[in-house]
Protein backbone atom coordinates (compact mmCIF):
# COMPACT_ATOMS: atom_id res chain seq x y z
CA UNK A 1 0.00 0.00 0.00
CA UNK A 2 2.41 2.02 1.07
CA UNK A 3 4.89 1.48 -1.58
CA UNK A 4 1.88 1.77 -4.40
CA UNK A 5 1.40 5.27 -2.71
CA UNK A 6 5.28 6.28 -3.19
CA UNK A 7 5.36 5.01 -6.96
CA UNK A 8 2.17 6.83 -7.48
CA UNK A 9 3.99 10.21 -5.43
CA UNK A 10 6.86 9.62 -7.15
CA UNK A 11 5.22 9.53 -10.92
CA UNK A 12 3.45 12.92 -10.30
CA UNK A 13 6.61 14.08 -8.99
CA UNK A 14 7.93 13.22 -12.09
CA UNK A 15 5.10 14.78 -13.91
CA UNK A 16 5.19 17.86 -12.13
CA UNK A 17 9.05 18.29 -12.99
CA UNK A 18 8.64 17.94 -16.43
CA UNK A 19 5.96 20.20 -16.85
CA UNK A 20 7.66 22.93 -14.82
CA UNK A 21 10.91 22.17 -16.63
CA UNK A 22 8.47 22.29 -20.04
CA UNK A 23 7.01 25.89 -19.17
CA UNK A 24 10.46 27.22 -17.74
CA UNK A 25 11.79 26.14 -21.26
CA UNK A 26 9.29 27.55 -23.20
CA UNK A 27 9.42 30.80 -21.36
CA UNK A 28 13.38 31.01 -21.79
CA UNK A 29 12.77 30.28 -25.88
CA UNK A 30 9.58 32.88 -26.36
CA UNK A 31 12.05 35.32 -24.31
CA UNK A 32 15.33 34.27 -26.79
CA UNK A 33 12.81 34.48 -29.65
CA UNK A 34 11.68 37.83 -28.16
CA UNK A 35 14.87 39.25 -27.58
CA UNK A 36 16.38 38.86 -31.59
CA UNK A 37 12.74 40.49 -33.10
CA UNK A 38 13.36 43.87 -30.82
CA UNK A 39 17.10 43.80 -31.95
CA UNK A 40 15.95 43.30 -35.48
CA UNK A 41 13.24 46.15 -35.18
CA UNK A 42 15.22 48.99 -33.49
CA UNK A 43 17.89 48.75 -36.25
CA UNK A 44 15.47 51.30 -37.96
CA UNK A 45 15.65 49.26 -40.86
CA UNK A 46 14.27 46.50 -41.47
CA UNK A 47 16.96 44.39 -42.95
CA UNK A 48 20.58 45.57 -44.14
CA UNK A 49 22.33 43.91 -46.79
CA UNK A 50 24.45 42.36 -44.50
CA UNK A 51 20.93 40.47 -42.81
CA UNK A 52 19.20 40.38 -45.77
CA UNK A 53 21.22 37.84 -48.05
CA UNK A 54 20.95 35.87 -44.62
CA UNK A 55 17.32 35.84 -45.07
CA UNK A 56 17.66 35.25 -48.74
CA UNK A 57 20.13 32.10 -47.76
CA UNK A 58 17.73 30.58 -45.60
CA UNK A 59 14.79 30.66 -47.67
CA UNK A 60 16.62 29.45 -50.59
CA UNK A 61 18.39 25.99 -48.20
CA UNK A 62 14.66 26.06 -45.90
CA UNK A 63 12.16 26.60 -48.88
CA UNK A 64 13.34 26.08 -52.35
CA UNK A 65 15.94 23.08 -51.78
CA UNK A 66 13.34 21.11 -49.76
CA UNK A 67 10.66 22.06 -52.72
CA UNK A 68 11.30 18.36 -54.86
CA UNK A 69 10.95 16.48 -51.40
CA UNK A 70 7.49 18.37 -50.06
CA UNK A 71 6.12 17.79 -53.72
CA UNK A 72 7.14 13.97 -53.14
CA UNK A 73 5.80 13.78 -50.13
CA UNK A 74 2.58 15.91 -51.18
CA UNK A 75 1.90 13.59 -54.05
CA UNK A 76 2.76 10.02 -51.73
CA UNK A 77 -0.03 11.32 -49.23
CA UNK A 78 -2.30 12.30 -51.96
CA UNK A 79 -2.25 8.71 -53.29
CA UNK A 80 -2.30 7.16 -49.75
CA UNK A 81 -4.24 9.11 -47.43
CA UNK A 82 -6.40 11.86 -50.02
CA UNK A 83 -7.27 8.18 -52.02
CA UNK A 84 -8.31 6.39 -48.23
CA UNK A 85 -10.58 9.33 -47.01
CA UNK A 86 -12.56 9.64 -50.63
CA UNK A 87 -12.81 6.09 -51.10
CA UNK A 88 -14.18 5.71 -47.05
CA UNK A 89 -16.09 8.77 -48.59
CA UNK A 90 -17.82 6.30 -51.35
CA UNK A 91 -19.65 4.39 -48.45
CA UNK A 92 -20.28 6.78 -45.45
CA UNK A 93 -21.04 10.25 -46.47
CA UNK A 94 -21.93 12.70 -49.27
CA UNK A 95 -19.71 14.43 -51.48
CA UNK A 96 -20.00 17.54 -49.00
CA UNK A 97 -18.15 15.66 -46.08
CA UNK A 98 -15.61 13.98 -47.91
CA UNK A 99 -14.42 17.83 -49.52
CA UNK A 100 -14.70 18.86 -46.12
CA UNK A 101 -12.77 16.06 -44.10
CA UNK A 102 -10.12 16.12 -46.79
CA UNK A 103 -9.60 19.79 -46.15
CA UNK A 104 -9.51 19.70 -42.46
CA UNK A 105 -7.50 16.66 -41.94
CA UNK A 106 -4.79 16.48 -44.90
CA UNK A 107 -5.35 20.55 -46.06
CA UNK A 108 -4.76 21.88 -42.96
CA UNK A 109 -3.45 19.19 -40.52
CA UNK A 110 -1.15 17.21 -42.29
CA UNK A 111 0.26 19.49 -44.51
CA UNK A 112 1.49 21.37 -41.95
CA UNK A 113 2.79 19.02 -39.56
CA UNK A 114 4.69 16.73 -42.33
CA UNK A 115 5.96 20.36 -43.44
CA UNK A 116 7.48 21.02 -40.36
CA UNK A 117 8.72 17.68 -39.64
CA UNK A 118 10.83 17.76 -42.85
CA UNK A 119 11.65 21.35 -42.23
CA UNK A 120 12.84 20.29 -38.27
CA UNK A 121 14.76 17.58 -40.35
CA UNK A 122 16.69 19.46 -42.49
CA UNK A 123 16.33 23.06 -41.55
CA UNK A 124 16.25 22.92 -37.84
CA UNK A 125 19.00 20.38 -37.27
CA UNK A 126 21.76 22.22 -39.63
CA UNK A 127 20.78 25.65 -38.01
CA UNK A 128 22.01 24.13 -34.74
CA UNK A 129 25.01 22.43 -35.92
CA UNK A 130 25.96 25.34 -38.19
CA UNK A 131 25.21 27.77 -35.52
CA UNK A 132 26.67 25.49 -32.47
CA UNK A 133 30.04 25.35 -34.53
CA UNK A 134 30.63 28.67 -35.52
CA UNK A 135 30.43 29.48 -31.72
CA UNK A 136 32.97 26.48 -30.97
CA UNK A 137 34.94 28.03 -33.45
CA UNK A 138 35.28 31.25 -32.14
CA UNK A 139 33.50 33.48 -35.63
CA UNK A 140 30.34 34.46 -33.35
CA UNK A 141 32.18 36.06 -30.80
CA UNK A 142 34.84 36.95 -33.72
CA UNK A 143 31.43 39.36 -35.24
CA UNK A 144 30.21 40.67 -31.80
CA UNK A 145 33.47 41.64 -31.30
CA UNK A 146 33.08 43.56 -34.32
CA UNK A 147 29.74 45.28 -32.88
CA UNK A 148 27.73 43.20 -35.26
CA UNK A 149 24.35 42.20 -32.58
CA UNK A 150 24.51 38.38 -33.34
CA UNK A 151 20.64 37.88 -32.36
CA UNK A 152 20.10 40.48 -35.36
CA UNK A 153 22.62 38.90 -37.70
CA UNK A 154 22.52 35.24 -37.41
CA UNK A 155 18.62 34.42 -35.32
CA UNK A 156 16.25 36.92 -37.12
CA UNK A 157 16.97 36.09 -40.63
CA UNK A 158 17.06 32.19 -39.72
CA UNK A 159 13.72 32.85 -38.63
CA UNK A 160 12.00 34.68 -40.80
CA UNK A 161 13.39 32.90 -43.04
CA UNK A 162 12.02 29.94 -41.85
CA UNK A 163 8.62 31.04 -41.42
CA UNK A 164 8.52 31.93 -45.14
CA UNK A 165 9.52 28.88 -45.91
CA UNK A 166 6.95 26.59 -43.90
CA UNK A 167 3.97 28.47 -44.73
CA UNK A 168 5.10 28.59 -48.73
CA UNK A 169 5.66 24.77 -48.03
CA UNK A 170 2.84 23.71 -46.47
CA UNK A 171 0.67 25.68 -48.98
CA UNK A 172 2.33 23.67 -51.68
CA UNK A 173 1.73 20.46 -49.52
CA UNK A 174 -1.92 21.04 -48.92
CA UNK A 175 -2.38 21.89 -52.68
CA UNK A 176 -0.16 18.90 -54.49
CA UNK A 177 -1.68 16.24 -51.42
CA UNK A 178 -5.41 17.36 -52.05
CA UNK A 179 -5.84 18.52 -55.54
CA UNK A 180 -3.28 15.82 -57.07
CA UNK A 181 -4.83 12.79 -55.01
CA UNK A 182 -8.35 13.86 -55.98
CA UNK A 183 -6.65 13.89 -59.98
CA UNK A 184 -5.12 10.35 -59.39
CA UNK A 185 -8.48 8.87 -58.14
CA UNK A 186 -10.32 10.34 -60.77
CA UNK A 187 -7.83 9.13 -63.07
CA UNK A 188 -9.35 5.41 -61.59
CA UNK A 189 -12.78 6.63 -61.89
CA UNK A 190 -13.29 6.35 -58.49
CA UNK A 191 -17.09 8.21 -57.77
CA UNK A 192 -16.32 10.98 -55.54
CA UNK A 193 -12.95 11.93 -57.53
CA UNK A 194 -13.48 14.31 -60.07
CA UNK A 195 -12.91 17.99 -60.51
CA UNK A 196 -16.45 18.81 -59.10
CA UNK A 197 -14.63 17.49 -56.43
CA UNK A 198 -12.08 19.87 -56.38
CA UNK A 199 -14.44 22.62 -56.51
CA UNK A 200 -16.09 21.56 -53.34
CA UNK A 201 -13.29 21.67 -51.47
CA UNK A 202 -11.76 25.12 -52.57
CA UNK A 203 -15.12 26.35 -51.50
CA UNK A 204 -14.94 24.45 -48.57
CA UNK A 205 -12.05 26.72 -47.57
CA UNK A 206 -13.17 29.42 -45.63
CA UNK A 207 -11.13 32.77 -44.48
CA UNK A 208 -11.12 31.67 -40.95
CA UNK A 209 -9.83 28.49 -41.73
CA UNK A 210 -6.90 30.49 -44.07
CA UNK A 211 -5.99 32.48 -41.09
CA UNK A 212 -5.16 29.66 -38.57
CA UNK A 213 -3.58 27.98 -41.16
CA UNK A 214 -0.98 30.92 -41.84
CA UNK A 215 -0.85 31.12 -38.53
CA UNK A 216 -0.11 27.89 -37.63
CA UNK A 217 2.37 27.59 -40.31
CA UNK A 218 4.42 31.12 -39.21
CA UNK A 219 3.94 29.88 -35.69
CA UNK A 220 5.89 26.90 -36.45
CA UNK A 221 8.49 28.17 -38.50
CA UNK A 222 9.48 30.77 -35.99
CA UNK A 223 9.61 27.82 -33.31
CA UNK A 224 11.70 25.12 -35.60
CA UNK A 225 14.40 28.29 -36.30
CA UNK A 226 14.19 30.03 -32.73
CA UNK A 227 14.52 26.25 -31.57
CA UNK A 228 17.44 25.68 -33.33
CA UNK A 229 19.19 29.03 -32.92
CA UNK A 230 18.44 28.57 -28.89
CA UNK A 231 20.28 25.47 -29.11
CA UNK A 232 22.61 26.27 -31.38
CA UNK A 233 24.13 28.88 -29.52
CA UNK A 234 24.19 26.98 -25.99
CA UNK A 235 27.29 25.17 -27.46
CA UNK A 236 30.22 26.50 -25.87
CA UNK A 237 33.22 24.67 -25.60
CA UNK A 238 33.49 20.99 -25.89
CA UNK A 239 32.28 19.51 -29.44
CA UNK A 240 30.16 17.31 -27.78
CA UNK A 241 27.76 19.62 -26.99
CA UNK A 242 27.45 19.60 -30.63
CA UNK A 243 25.20 16.61 -30.87
CA UNK A 244 23.69 16.75 -27.63
CA UNK A 245 22.00 20.37 -28.37
CA UNK A 246 21.21 19.16 -32.01
CA UNK A 247 19.83 16.31 -30.76
CA UNK A 248 17.92 18.51 -28.05
CA UNK A 249 16.35 21.33 -30.72
CA UNK A 250 15.48 18.23 -33.19
CA UNK A 251 13.13 16.89 -30.10
CA UNK A 252 12.23 20.35 -28.58
CA UNK A 253 11.04 21.58 -31.82
CA UNK A 254 9.12 18.26 -32.44
CA UNK A 255 7.33 18.55 -28.95
CA UNK A 256 6.72 22.71 -29.04
CA UNK A 257 5.12 21.90 -33.34
CA UNK A 258 2.73 19.18 -31.70
CA UNK A 259 1.94 21.56 -28.76
CA UNK A 260 1.51 24.56 -30.77
CA UNK A 261 -1.01 22.18 -33.16
CA UNK A 262 -3.29 20.73 -30.47
CA UNK A 263 -3.36 24.39 -28.63
CA UNK A 264 -4.61 25.75 -32.15
CA UNK A 265 -6.87 22.64 -32.75
CA UNK A 266 -8.68 23.64 -29.34
CA UNK A 267 -8.60 27.09 -30.16
CA UNK A 268 -9.61 27.61 -33.20
CA UNK B 1 56.06 63.23 -23.70
CA UNK B 2 52.64 63.12 -25.64
CA UNK B 3 50.04 65.57 -24.27
CA UNK B 4 47.33 64.24 -25.62
CA UNK B 5 44.66 61.90 -23.37
CA UNK B 6 45.31 58.01 -23.31
CA UNK B 7 43.22 56.01 -25.55
CA UNK B 8 43.21 53.27 -22.30
CA UNK B 9 43.42 53.18 -19.01
CA UNK B 10 43.48 51.08 -16.60
CA UNK B 11 43.77 51.42 -12.84
CA UNK B 12 44.27 48.44 -10.49
CA UNK B 13 42.36 45.98 -13.00
CA UNK B 14 41.91 42.66 -12.35
CA UNK B 15 40.59 40.12 -13.88
CA UNK B 16 38.70 36.90 -13.44
CA UNK B 17 39.46 33.60 -14.13
CA UNK B 18 38.17 31.14 -16.27
CA UNK B 19 36.41 29.53 -12.95
CA UNK B 20 35.35 33.09 -12.36
CA UNK B 21 38.14 33.72 -9.37
CA UNK B 22 40.08 36.93 -9.91
CA UNK B 23 43.34 37.39 -10.72
CA UNK B 24 45.71 38.31 -7.63
CA UNK B 25 47.68 41.15 -9.09
CA UNK B 26 46.62 44.13 -10.14
CA UNK B 27 47.52 45.81 -13.29
CA UNK B 28 47.44 49.89 -14.20
CA UNK B 29 48.43 50.92 -17.76
CA UNK B 30 48.50 53.85 -20.16
CA UNK B 31 47.82 53.95 -23.68
CA UNK B 32 49.02 56.36 -26.33
CA UNK B 33 47.96 56.35 -30.02
CA UNK B 34 50.83 54.93 -32.23
CA UNK B 35 51.89 52.84 -28.82
CA UNK B 36 52.73 48.59 -29.19
CA UNK B 37 52.12 47.37 -25.94
CA UNK B 38 52.82 43.57 -25.45
CA UNK B 39 51.50 41.41 -22.90
CA UNK B 40 53.89 38.47 -22.05
CA UNK B 41 54.58 36.16 -19.66
CA UNK B 42 54.52 32.37 -18.93
CA UNK B 43 51.40 30.08 -19.18
CA UNK B 44 49.10 30.72 -16.78
CA UNK B 45 49.91 34.04 -15.57
CA UNK B 46 46.61 35.61 -17.74
CA UNK B 47 47.50 37.48 -20.69
CA UNK B 48 44.05 36.18 -22.13
CA UNK B 49 42.10 37.54 -19.57
CA UNK B 50 44.12 40.71 -18.95
CA UNK B 51 44.07 41.83 -22.77
CA UNK B 52 39.73 40.65 -22.93
CA UNK B 53 39.85 43.03 -19.52
CA UNK B 54 41.80 46.03 -20.99
CA UNK B 55 39.57 45.62 -24.35
CA UNK B 56 35.97 45.96 -21.95
CA UNK B 57 35.47 42.16 -23.80
CA UNK B 58 34.71 40.94 -20.29
CA UNK B 59 33.72 42.62 -17.01
CA UNK B 60 37.26 42.69 -14.19
CA UNK B 61 36.58 41.14 -11.28
CA UNK B 62 38.32 44.71 -10.02
CA UNK B 63 39.31 47.69 -10.96
CA UNK B 64 38.53 50.54 -13.87
CA UNK B 65 39.30 50.57 -17.40
CA UNK B 66 39.02 53.85 -19.54
CA UNK B 67 38.60 53.13 -23.26
CA UNK B 68 38.43 55.38 -25.61
CA UNK B 69 37.25 58.13 -22.55
CA UNK B 70 34.12 55.84 -22.11
CA UNK B 71 34.47 54.02 -18.42
CA UNK B 72 34.23 50.52 -19.61
CA UNK B 73 32.38 49.02 -16.49
CA UNK B 74 29.41 51.53 -17.26
CA UNK B 75 28.44 50.59 -20.97
CA UNK B 76 25.18 49.61 -22.21
CA UNK B 77 24.86 46.85 -25.10
CA UNK B 78 24.23 49.42 -27.46
CA UNK B 79 27.61 51.44 -26.59
CA UNK B 80 29.49 48.06 -26.03
CA UNK B 81 28.97 47.38 -29.55
CA UNK B 82 30.03 51.41 -30.88
CA UNK B 83 32.82 51.00 -29.25
CA UNK B 84 33.70 47.71 -30.90
CA UNK B 85 33.97 49.54 -33.81
CA UNK B 86 36.65 51.81 -32.50
CA UNK B 87 38.67 49.00 -30.10
CA UNK B 88 39.06 46.09 -32.82
CA UNK B 89 39.94 42.89 -30.82
CA UNK B 90 41.31 39.76 -33.28
CA UNK B 91 40.85 36.15 -31.00
CA UNK B 92 43.40 33.93 -30.88
CA UNK B 93 43.36 31.85 -34.06
CA UNK B 94 41.62 34.71 -36.12
CA UNK B 95 38.29 32.77 -36.12
CA UNK B 96 36.64 34.26 -40.07
CA UNK B 97 33.09 33.60 -40.88
CA UNK B 98 33.55 30.09 -42.33
CA UNK B 99 30.46 30.25 -44.62
CA UNK B 100 31.41 32.76 -46.41
CA UNK B 101 35.09 33.95 -48.73
CA UNK B 102 37.62 35.72 -47.33
CA UNK B 103 36.35 39.24 -49.32
CA UNK B 104 33.40 38.85 -48.10
CA UNK B 105 34.53 38.44 -44.52
CA UNK B 106 36.25 41.30 -44.45
CA UNK B 107 33.67 43.77 -46.54
CA UNK B 108 30.49 41.75 -44.09
CA UNK B 109 31.43 44.57 -40.92
CA UNK B 110 31.49 47.35 -42.65
CA UNK B 111 28.25 46.27 -44.83
CA UNK B 112 26.34 45.84 -41.85
CA UNK B 113 27.26 49.10 -39.97
CA UNK B 114 25.86 50.82 -43.23
CA UNK B 115 30.05 52.49 -43.96
CA UNK B 116 29.05 52.83 -47.32
CA UNK B 117 27.70 51.55 -50.77
CA UNK B 118 29.17 47.87 -51.68
CA UNK B 119 31.83 49.32 -54.59
CA UNK B 120 33.07 52.00 -51.63
CA UNK B 121 33.45 48.88 -49.40
CA UNK B 122 34.67 46.29 -51.73
CA UNK B 123 37.23 49.56 -53.20
CA UNK B 124 38.21 50.08 -49.32
CA UNK B 125 38.71 46.72 -48.70
CA UNK B 126 41.01 45.69 -51.86
CA UNK B 127 43.26 49.11 -50.43
CA UNK B 128 42.98 47.53 -46.67
CA UNK B 129 44.52 44.19 -48.34
CA UNK B 130 47.42 46.09 -50.25
CA UNK B 131 48.28 47.48 -47.44
CA UNK B 132 48.68 44.70 -45.54
CA UNK B 133 50.29 42.65 -48.16
CA UNK B 134 47.91 39.95 -48.25
CA UNK B 135 49.31 37.29 -50.14
CA UNK B 136 46.55 34.83 -50.77
CA UNK B 137 43.06 34.48 -52.63
CA UNK B 138 40.01 36.18 -51.75
CA UNK B 139 37.57 34.09 -53.39
CA UNK B 140 38.16 30.73 -50.92
CA UNK B 141 36.55 30.19 -47.74
CA UNK B 142 38.42 30.77 -44.52
CA UNK B 143 38.66 26.69 -44.15
CA UNK B 144 40.69 26.82 -47.65
CA UNK B 145 43.71 29.59 -46.26
CA UNK B 146 46.78 29.32 -44.14
CA UNK B 147 47.08 31.00 -40.52
CA UNK B 148 48.83 33.91 -42.25
CA UNK B 149 46.20 34.54 -44.46
CA UNK B 150 43.53 34.19 -41.87
CA UNK B 151 45.30 36.30 -39.29
CA UNK B 152 45.74 39.70 -42.13
CA UNK B 153 41.76 38.85 -43.51
CA UNK B 154 41.11 38.80 -39.70
CA UNK B 155 42.82 42.47 -39.01
CA UNK B 156 41.72 43.75 -42.27
CA UNK B 157 37.63 43.44 -41.60
CA UNK B 158 38.89 45.00 -38.63
CA UNK B 159 40.32 48.04 -40.47
CA UNK B 160 37.75 48.27 -42.13
CA UNK B 161 36.09 49.64 -39.65
CA UNK B 162 38.68 52.48 -38.78
CA UNK B 163 39.72 51.39 -35.36
CA UNK B 164 41.92 53.73 -32.62
CA UNK B 165 43.20 50.51 -30.70
CA UNK B 166 44.03 46.94 -31.74
CA UNK B 167 43.83 44.40 -29.70
CA UNK B 168 45.13 40.99 -30.69
CA UNK B 169 45.12 37.67 -28.91
CA UNK B 170 48.62 35.45 -29.79
CA UNK B 171 48.44 36.98 -33.28
CA UNK B 172 51.57 34.36 -34.25
CA UNK B 173 49.95 30.91 -33.43
CA UNK B 174 50.85 28.65 -35.69
CA UNK B 175 52.76 30.78 -38.24
CA UNK B 176 56.68 29.75 -39.43
CA UNK B 177 58.98 32.37 -39.25
CA UNK B 178 59.13 34.05 -42.17
CA UNK B 179 55.29 34.15 -41.91
CA UNK B 180 56.15 35.79 -38.50
CA UNK B 181 57.73 38.27 -39.55
CA UNK B 182 55.40 40.10 -42.28
CA UNK B 183 53.19 39.68 -39.55
CA UNK B 184 55.46 41.69 -36.97
CA UNK B 185 55.97 44.29 -40.03
CA UNK B 186 52.14 44.52 -40.83
CA UNK B 187 52.00 45.33 -36.83
CA UNK B 188 54.45 48.09 -36.62
CA UNK B 189 52.89 49.80 -39.77
CA UNK B 190 49.46 49.59 -38.44
CA UNK B 191 50.94 51.46 -35.27
CA UNK B 192 53.62 53.81 -37.15
CA UNK B 193 51.37 54.64 -40.60
CA UNK B 194 47.78 54.49 -39.05
CA UNK B 195 48.35 55.46 -35.58
CA UNK B 196 46.45 52.52 -33.71
CA UNK B 197 47.49 51.56 -30.10
CA UNK B 198 48.22 48.11 -30.73
CA UNK B 199 48.05 45.45 -27.70
CA UNK B 200 49.36 42.48 -28.66
CA UNK B 201 49.46 39.14 -25.98
CA UNK B 202 52.20 37.33 -27.58
CA UNK B 203 54.72 34.53 -26.67
CA UNK B 204 56.91 35.98 -29.57
CA UNK B 205 59.88 37.68 -27.63
CA UNK B 206 61.50 38.68 -30.71
CA UNK B 207 58.76 40.62 -31.48
CA UNK B 208 58.79 42.25 -28.28
CA UNK B 209 62.50 42.52 -27.56
CA UNK B 210 62.35 44.71 -31.21
CA UNK B 211 59.32 46.27 -31.26
CA UNK B 212 57.32 46.65 -27.56
CA UNK B 213 57.26 50.71 -26.26
CA UNK B 214 55.60 49.44 -23.06
CA UNK B 215 55.72 45.75 -22.12
CA UNK B 216 53.25 43.77 -19.57
CA UNK B 217 54.65 41.04 -18.00
CA UNK B 218 51.96 38.82 -16.27
CA UNK B 219 52.81 35.82 -13.88
CA UNK B 220 50.77 33.39 -11.65
CA UNK B 221 52.93 35.46 -8.60
CA UNK B 222 53.61 38.82 -9.74
CA UNK B 223 52.57 41.49 -12.42
CA UNK B 224 54.33 44.52 -13.60
CA UNK B 225 54.81 47.07 -16.59
CA UNK B 226 57.83 48.24 -18.03
CA UNK B 227 58.73 50.71 -20.52
CA UNK B 228 60.90 48.43 -23.42
CA UNK B 229 62.73 45.86 -23.61
CA UNK B 230 65.76 47.76 -21.21
CA UNK B 231 64.19 47.80 -18.39
CA UNK B 232 61.98 44.37 -18.47
CA UNK B 233 65.54 42.66 -19.85
CA UNK B 234 67.30 44.24 -16.93
CA UNK B 235 64.61 43.31 -14.08
CA UNK B 236 65.90 42.01 -11.06
CA UNK B 237 62.38 40.33 -10.03
CA UNK B 238 62.83 36.64 -10.06
CA UNK B 239 59.42 36.07 -12.10
CA UNK B 240 61.36 37.81 -14.82
CA UNK B 241 64.25 36.35 -15.06
CA UNK B 242 62.95 32.56 -14.94
CA UNK B 243 60.75 33.62 -17.53
CA UNK B 244 63.90 35.43 -19.63
CA UNK B 245 65.74 32.51 -18.73
CA UNK B 246 63.71 29.73 -20.07
CA UNK B 247 63.19 31.26 -23.14
CA UNK B 248 67.16 31.74 -23.81
CA UNK B 249 67.11 27.98 -22.98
Amino acid sequence: MAEAQAARGSFIGWLGRGLIDLSMYIVDLTVFVLRAFRDWARRGRIFNRATLQNVYSQVIFTGLDALPLIIFLGLAVGLSITSQLLKLGQTIGSEQDVGALLVDIVGDELSSLLTAIVLIGRSGSAIAVDLGGMNLRGEVEGLELLGINVNEFFVTPRIIGAAISQFVLAVFFAGIALFGGVFIMALFGLEHASLHQMKRMAEDVDPQAIAVFALKNILFGITIAGTACYHGFRVRRSPTELPQQTQRAIVMSLVLVFLIDGLLAVVS
Amino acid sequence: MNAAAPLLQARDLRPRREDGAPFEHPLSLEVQAGETVCLVGPNGGGKTAYLRALAAVDKPAGGSVKLLGKDAGRLDADAWRALRLRAAYVLEGAPLLSVVNGLINVTLPAMYHRLGTAAQVAAAAQELLKFLDYPGRQDLLPAYLNQHERLLLAIARCLMLSPELMFLDEPFHMTDNACREREAAVFRRLAGDKGLAVLIATHNLGFVRRYADKIVFLHAQWAGCFDGWKPFSASARSEVRDFLDTDQR
